[in-house]
């Protein structure tokens, strides 16, 4: 057989190109991302115990250094997670965590932290305990002068730049 | 004109409009004519509400308004009273008992300090010392700085038709001096439906609220709005020369898990105004301070683009189809637009639906006079063959879509991003 020597079609080409861009970069925007940042230990609250008085739910609050704004986080934390963080942290402490930013099919992005100074805390989809308060606040000015305040929890540009695992759209 | 085999060719007739598409198109006018009569009448009702209050609102301000005059608004001002206060007593007996306790109370212990300077001059007894000169004012009593801490639990119930939502928050006032003994914060904007003393403390107040409010909804930018979602408090028995709130930004938060349904949280503001009542009476003279705290929820957009853009642009797109069937198929061209001009109004109305009355035109009424627009000339396109000769056919059918195609995308693309 002899196969047919076809030109070339340039614009084909580009179709094909166009498409599997199109392609990769669909993939790639909901594609989860690991952060790792620093926070400032401000509660450590064991919530439940076994009945030798071991923890085996605790609560960890704290609050991101590196970022401005206001990030007030709580994790909860099974048996495993309880022991460690028991040993390592202390209110007042700063320690290293590490994040997920994924994509949430409640249609945001969304993020979990997964690890607190070296203690692996596998976050619970039915945990409804651990929350975080995410917002950047500014004075409200009118006529010049301070009469209060706006946080906003969308728009947050000065946190999102510099974590942007807090970007939720 | 001869045929192919030499006969000569019959004049064609031109095709008359059926009395099944005149009967659609007189339908279709109906449809149109009772759905602006609709949204007219919707706004006369918004306006007749407005009576009263200005009726109430020239009373307030009556100082220089005649016997007569007065008479008469005070009379329209009672009567609205009357209007206003059946529903909030058949809304529960809570309300009404609440009114008749408050009606048994001993009257403001300011007035004790006030004195009757000239009986000619109005007969309301003023304060000399001090900066106001109300007789609610307290004069010699240092103002204590609150700082007012909320903490807003749910909002329920939100209705961008009425305005109307339902709240439960906490309230808590701490200051470093002793506050004044009695202090109740009164929404502005609402009623309050369930009050909890939780503290009762000189420095430390703390009270859990729920209640339904009512605000304005801002709709320019629909179905791409943020709305603000205030609640407005205010303590009418002291003055701001004895309390003065403050807004506390770390003790200001929305509860864990807090959304409202359908709305994506995006802001909180909480300010303080210093209000100024129009004088009710002569030396009217005293500030309060009001808290207002506010919730600005934004429509999710995706939601926004797929309720009201798509259908719209769908429409358009179907009706545009039509430009390329040529006048053999008159008809199929014809179903091609006039149906979506149906489906245009109705959609258009359905959209109204959901929202109040407003004196501007939304987005979405941007978007839908473009709509309008498009059919318009998408059937304009076919009309017009019915005044040029028909030897004009062809170059009617080939211009027509030369121009309205891309007539159509510009008024779409003006619809969207006016």
């Amino acid at each position: 057989m002899i196969a047919k020597n076809r030109a070339p079609n340039p614009g084909k080409r580009v179709t094909v190109v166009a498409l599997v861009a199109a392609a990769l970069l669909l993939g790639g925007c909901h594609r989860p991302k690991k952060y790792e940042s620093t926070v400032e230990i401000t509660r450590l609250s064991v919530v439940r115990q076994d009945e030798t008085g071991a923890p085996t739910t605790t609560d960890v609050e704290f609050s991101y250094v590196e970022c401005p704004g206001t990030q007030t986080e709580v994790v909860r934390g099974g048996k495993d997670f309880a022991t460690c963080v028991g040993q390592k942290l202390k209110v007042g402490s700063r320690a290293k965590v590490k994040v997920l930013h994924r994509w949430d099919p409640e249609g945001f992005y969304n993020y979990d932290v997964f690890e607190v100074e070296g203690c692996p805390r596998p976050p619970d989809p039915n945990d409804e305990a651990s929350y975080k308060i995410v917002r950047e606040c500014a004075d409200w000015t009118v006529n010049g002068s301070k009469v209060g305040f706006q946080c906003n929890y969308q728009n947050k540009k000065d946190v999102n730049k510099a974590c942007p695992w807090f970007k939720s759209h | 004109m001869q045929t192919r085999d030499g006969r000569p060719e019959k004049p064609r007739l031109r095709r008359r409009i059926d009395k099944v598409q005149l009967l659609g198109l007189v339908v279709l006018v109906l449809v149109v004519l009772f759905a602006f009569a609709s949204k007219v009448s919707a706004q006369q009702g918004g306006g007749s509400k407005g009576v009263g209050a200005a009726a109430a609102a020239k009373l307030k301000a009556g100082v220089k308004a005649d016997a007569k005059a007065e008479a008469d608004a005070k009379a329209e001002a009672d009567a609205g009273a009357e209007h206003a206060a059946a529903p909030a007593e058949h809304a529960g007996g809570g309300g009404s008992h609440e009114a008749k306790e408050d009606e048994k109370e001993d009257p403001v212990e300011q007035l004790a300090t006030a004195v009757l300077v000239d009986p000619k001059k109005g007969g309301v007894p003023i304060h000399k010392e001090g900066p106001y000169r109300s007789p609610f004012a307290t004069p010699n009593t240092p103002v204590v700085h609150a700082r007012v801490g909320f903490l807003l639990e749910t909002v329920e119930e939100f209705d961008i038709k009425k305005g109307a939502f339902t709240a439960h928050f906490y309230v808590t006032l701490t200051s470093d001096r002793p506050m004044p003994p009695k202090i109740d914060l009164k929404p502005t904007n609402g009623k309050i439906d369930e009050k909890d003393v939780l503290a009762d403390l000189p420095t430390f107040k703390m009270w859990k609220m729920a209640g339904t409010f009512h605000i304005k909804p801002d709709l320019h930018a629909y179905p791409f709005d943020t709305q603000e979602l205030d609640i407005e408090l205010e303590d009418d028995s002291n003055g701001q020369d004895t309390l003065s709130l403050e807004t506390d930004v770390e003790r200001s938060f929305l509860d864990s898990g807090f959304s409202v349904p359908g709305w994506d949280t995006s802001f909180v503001r909480a300010r303080i105004l210093s209000h100024f009542y129009p004088d009710r009476f002569d030396d009217d003279d005293l500030y309060y301070s009001r808290y207002m705290f506010t919730l600005g929820v934004k429509r999710f957009a995706t939601s926004a683009v797929f309720t009201v853009f798509v259908p719209a642009l769908v429409i358009v797109m179907i009706s545009l189809s039509g430009l390329w069937f040529p006048r053999d198929e008159l008809e199929v061209r014809s179903n091609a637009t006039t149906p979506m001009l149906a489906a245009a109004v109705l959609f258009h109305f359905a959209l109204m639906q959901e929202l109040p009355a407003t004196a501007y035109l939304s987005r979405a009424d941007k978007l839908m006079m473009g709509v309008y627009g498009c059919l318009f000339l998408h059937m304009l396109s076919s009309w017009i063959w019915f005044v040029f000769d028909e030897k004009k056919t062809d170059v009617i059918f080939r211009w027509a879509k030369y121009i309205c195609a891309p007539l159509t995308f510009i008024i779409m693309a003006v619809g969207i991003l006016a």
